[in-house]
């Protein structure tokens, strides 16, 4: 046996995405590049620089009257025109700034210095503390709060700041329960489970690791109490509470614009519009902070998809397929055909390329491979249920004769769920919590096969029996959460059956299932392709139960089969590198065989797309590369009728050469001189 | 070989790295939760420095929340965790910091058990206590032990991939030299080529530093490459325990046997010969019915249940090379 070279583990650190953010580097933050953020920080800067530095560059005192210049329109001795007693409007209200716009700072800093704290012990102490947080903040909130107020300002008088900090003990209540469900689902993550065994001081692990995880809620909620106090300020004033004549304040102007409404209808305008503004630009400041995780994400439009679809059903017509020297024929027994399958992000990388499949009838066909190598991608195509902004480009999907690439979505709904169906790795989440599972399937039952409803309930209990649930009519009664993960796969099963479809696609239908129950479910699948003549695709990163349930199997790595045909073939002879390093890679072996002291691993990850090198898609990662890899070749004909794409496939074969685990020791042997 | 693995011979005679003693864990509190079965039930196993435990079950088996109590995180109701012979039942965290350096733990999700907010530097360096003059150096060097270039300290998580962070997350579980390190689940996040690595990764720390690991995971075939013995869970309860070759291969307990023959092997002729072979036995399905309290938690599933199956819960004993809690173990093996 020839010892390869073992690449160096240098590669190990091979970014698996290409870095498009260099970390840390000062930026304008996200929340910023959204115009209601940007604004909406600009007009508060404004505002609040405007009226914290009023007295230095107001044009006029407020208290000065220009009996002459009654209810003026805005000019340029007033640039907000003036009000009943001629003051000039820009001076008072850019001077009446200042106390709405700190006090409802001071009410924001009394609410979360109260109930942040609160919060964080609560979400670390469940049980009787949290409890006792929890009913104390409750009689907090049950507490009227306007009644409360105005008893407060009759015994303290206009004591506005005094006011709003009481009004932010108040708010502390509300403040506390938020924060709770943010501090709880925070402390869920494993990071703070981990500092925590490190043996991390309670108040350690919430300044470091729970509070800044919270810093998003919190600067949101901040923002919106924050339009809220200025409400309210405003709002006591308007009522007559605050600074009195001669003293300016907003909700006083209002007040006083209101009953001019018919002589001096521009008196509302400015005061108005500066309060609405003020708590507008807080609330948008306020989204803008809460979107802050979404930013970047790009979204295309309908349009843009169904273009690139009818690109890719022009171009089927014209190229044949280019990649496959072998245009494979379509098998007469095939229930499906898939031929140079091309699937592309629109107007982005491909994802998967020249991909062609057969699936016979009433055979099981695997799609194998690591995550990042577009099987998922290959099976979904198949149902036209590709993700948004994702979009077949090319090649053929025939089904049954009929080639689904560029089909409208009308047509294509009448094949989903009738003709061919699917289950997936998360049964509970096929499942609608709100609904029986009577109602589940007897809805579909009905759609797929015109039955009444009595009929359609017995047809269900019979699917539920197909599928091997005993107690059918128990089950039937059922809503999701009462099923195990094994009986709610079932249950997904029968609902893909009810349109008695001809092929079905089980998107890693075991992966979420316990063993006994994933040998249970795969024992079901075969009994249906036995008994019925399903036909099935299945796909799973899982060889043992590819050996377990495919008569044939495909192995993907980055976006194409690397290797395909018969089962047995590929799993006992496979022939191309990265087919044989998975399986040197898995610690399961068959009774008697020893335990392998080391397990064959390939070095780096899976080239993301758009970053697919030239020729050989594996050879960046092959222990056997050479520079004939890195140009395009053919793929080779292996297994019967599948193949092989691998250009070195004849050498390795010649000499006999598997990929072979590296030595012990080989992992933490890096660099000199590792721990000691 | 697992069994070239160095593991002591005098293993029995020396103090355990870690060992835990009757444990019981009871979720809630009040009547109700004390009436209800508990989630762990009289469970205890011992760790020799060195060896490698698999503590294996499926979900709800209670596996994790052995972790768990041997952690700290969650409190045991009844029984002992002893490290290095010292008892840490009752320890709160913050009193563990010392006790940190020598029980460790790798959780299974490398996204979340790492803080995105902060550099993998800062993260390594946290469990060392304040003030370590060479905590950066440490932190390279822990860094370097697990194939990664010490540089990485300045970056984020984000910049890493999925089994890159699993071992930035085995590195912080080295920084302070432990004694003993749970894994609970390391692997099983991870892609087939990457769980090799990380598995071998593991292997190679274990024989080089003489570390004890509680191995928890579902996935017996992953047990049996690194671990030297095995402690089967079913319910919260021990199933069978012994070394991890002859549990697997000559399973004295019916639920175990149904655990190693559902694992499918990826060769397609022996795969059609287990399958064969698992059908045979008629083990029940999952969730057919609630076991009765006072007999053995399996019998509703198993098909050599009888009627002192469900009345007399079967005590662990020696059968063959392993400790099986089956009234009915004999029968199987025949």
């Amino acid at each position: 046996m020839s010892a390869p070279q073992p690449l160096p583990d240098a590669d190990l650190l091979a970014p698996d995405k290409p870095a498009t953010e260099p970390a840390r580097t000062r930026r304008v933050p996200a929340f910023l590049r959204r115009p209601g953020g940007a604004l909406g920080a600009l007009w508060l800067v404004v505002v609040v620089v405007g009226s914290l530095t009023a007295p230095l560059w107001v044009p006029y005192d407020v208290t000065t009257q220009d009996l002459a210049n009654r209810l003026a329109l805005p000019s340029a001795d007033h640039l907000l025109g003036t009000d009943p007693l001629g003051r000039d409007l820009l001076s008072r209200i850019a001077t009446a700034g200042s106390l709405p716009l700190l006090s409802s700072a001071l009410m924001l800093v009394v609410a979360f210095a109260i109930g942040l704290p609160l919060a964080l012990v609560a979400a670390e102490r469940p049980g009787r503390t949290e409890r006792f947080i929890s009913r104390a903040t409750e009689v907090l909130l049950a507490l009227p709060a306007t009644v409360l107020l105005l008893a407060v300002i009759g015994i303290v008088g206009n004591e506005i700041p005094l006011v709003m900090a009481v009004f932010g003990v108040l708010l502390s209540a509300a403040v506390y329960r938020v924060m709770l469900g943010v501090a709880q689902s925070v402390r869920q993550r494993l990071y703070v489970d981990a500092a925590r065994v490190d043996g991390l001081g309670s108040l350690r692990v919430n300044v470091r690791h729970v509070l800044p995880a919270m810093g998003t809620v919190i600067a949101v909620q901040g923002a919106q109490l924050f339009g809220i106090g200025i409400l309210v300020v405003a709002g006591l004033a308007f009522l007559g509470f605050g600074p009195g004549e001669p003293a300016p304040s907003w909700g006083f102007m209002i007040n006083d614009a209101s009953s001019h409404l018919f002589d001096g209808p521009w008196l509302l305008v400015p005061s108005g519009l500066v309060l609405a503004l003020t708590v507008v630009a807080a609330n948008e400041l306020a989204d803008a902070l809460a979107a802050r995780g979404g930013a970047g994400a790009k979204r295309r439009s309908r349009k843009q998809v169904r273009a690139a679809a009818a690109a890719a059903a022009a171009a089927q017509g014209e190229s044949g397929s280019e990649q496959d020297a072998v245009a494979q024929p379509v098998p007469d027994d095939a229930v499906l055909a898939v031929r140079d399958l091309r699937v592309s992000v629109v107007g982005g990388p491909d994802l998967v390329t020249g991909v062609s499949l057969t699936v016979r009838r009433g055979t099981v066909l695997g799609l194998v491979g690591e995550s990042g190598c577009g099987k998922s991608m290959t099976a979904r195509s198949l149902l036209g249920l590709l993700p948004d902004g994702v979009a077949v480009s090319g090649g053929s999907i025939i089904f049954q004769g009929t080639d689904l690439v560029g089909r409208p979505e009308k047509e294509l709904r009448g094949y989903r769920g009738s003709r061919i169906a699917l289950i997936s790795q998360e049964p509970m989440v096929a499942l609608d919590p709100a609904f029986s599972i009577a109602a589940q399937l007897t809805g579909p039952i009905r759609r797929h096969r015109g039955v009444g409803r009595g009929e359609a309930r017995t047809i269900a209990a019979e699917l539920l029996r197909n599928v091997g649930i005993v107690d059918a009519d128990r089950i039937l009664r059922s809503y999701p959460h009462q099923l195990s993960g094994g009986m709610a796969q079932r249950v997904c099963i029968a609902l893909a059956l009810t349109g008695e479809p001809d092929l079905l696609v089980a998107d890693e239908p075991t992966t979420a299932l316990d063993v006994t129950v994933q040998a249970e479910i795969l024992s079901l699948l075969r009994a249906l392709v036995r008994d019925t003549g399903l036909s099935v695709v299945l796909v799973t990163h899982d060889l043992g139960v590819v050996a377990d349930l495919c008569d044939d199997v495909a192995v993907m790595y980055a976006g194409e089969v690397v290797e395909a045909g018969a089962t047995a073939g590929v799993l006992d002879e496979p022939r191309h590198p990265y087919t044989m390093a998975l399986l040197g890679a898995d610690p399961h072996v068959p009774d008697g065989e020893p335990v392998p002291e080391r397990l064959a691993s390939i070095a780096g990850t899976v080239p993301s797309p758009g970053t697919w090198p030239e020729g050989c898609r594996f050879a960046g990662r092959c222990l056997f590369a050479t520079d004939a890899c890195r140009t395009p070749f053919p793929t080779v004909p292996a297994h019967g009728g599948g193949l092989v794409r691998c250009v070195r496939v004849e050498d390795l074969a010649l000499h006999q050469i598997s990929w072979t685990p590296e030595e012990a020791g080989a992992e933490t042997a890096t660099t000199a001189g590792g721990a000691r | 070989m697992t069994a070239a693995a160095p593991v002591r011979e005098d293993a029995a005679t020396t103090t355990p790295a870690l060992e835990v003693r009757d444990l019981v864990v009871r979720y809630g509190s009040g009547r109700k939760a004390r009436a209800a079965a508990p989630a762990i039930d009289r469970v205890s196993f011992t760790v020799a420095p060195g060896e490698t435990l698999g503590l294996v079950g499926e979900s709800g088996s209670g596996k994790s929340t052995i972790g768990k109590a041997i952690l700290g995180l969650q409190p045991p109701s009844e029984g002992q965790v002893l490290v290095q012979g010292r008892d840490i039942t009752s320890l709160p965290l913050r009193k563990r910091r010392g006790l940190a350096a020598d029980l460790r733990v790798v959780f299974q999700d490398p996204y979340s058990s790492l803080n995105p907010a902060r550099t993998i530097g800062q993260t390594l360096v946290e469990p060392l206590p304040r003030g370590t003059a060479d905590a950066t150096t440490r932190a390279r060097q822990a860094l370097e032990s697990v194939g990664l270039p010490g540089d990485a300290v300045d970056r984020y998580p984000t910049q890493f991939s999925g089994g890159q962070r699993q071992r930035i997350a085995i590195a912080r579980s080295l920084v302070v030299r432990p004694k003993v390190i749970v894994l609970d689940e390391p692997v099983s996040a991870l892609d087939l080529s990457t769980q090799a690595q990380v598995l071998n990764l593991l292997a190679d720390l274990r024989d080089e530093h003489g570390l004890a690991f509680l191995f928890v995971a579902h996935d017996l075939g992953v047990v049996r490459f690194l671990a030297q013995r095995t402690v089967v869970l079913y319910r919260g309860q021990v199933m069978e325990t012994g070394p991890v070759d002859d549990v697997t291969l000559h399973p004295r307990h019916p639920y175990t046997a149904a655990l190693t023959s559902a694992a499918p092997v990826p060769r397609p002729a022996e795969q059609a010969a287990r399958r064969a072979a698992r059908e045979a036995l008629g083990i029940g399905t999952a969730g057919a019915a609630a076991p009765s309290p006072t007999g053995c938690p399996f019998a509703t599933r198993c098909p050599l249940a009888t009627e002192v199956c469900t009345t007399e819960r079967p005590a662990l004993r020696q059968v063959g090379a392993s400790l099986t809690a089956c009234h009915h173990a004999e029968e199987l093996t025949a």
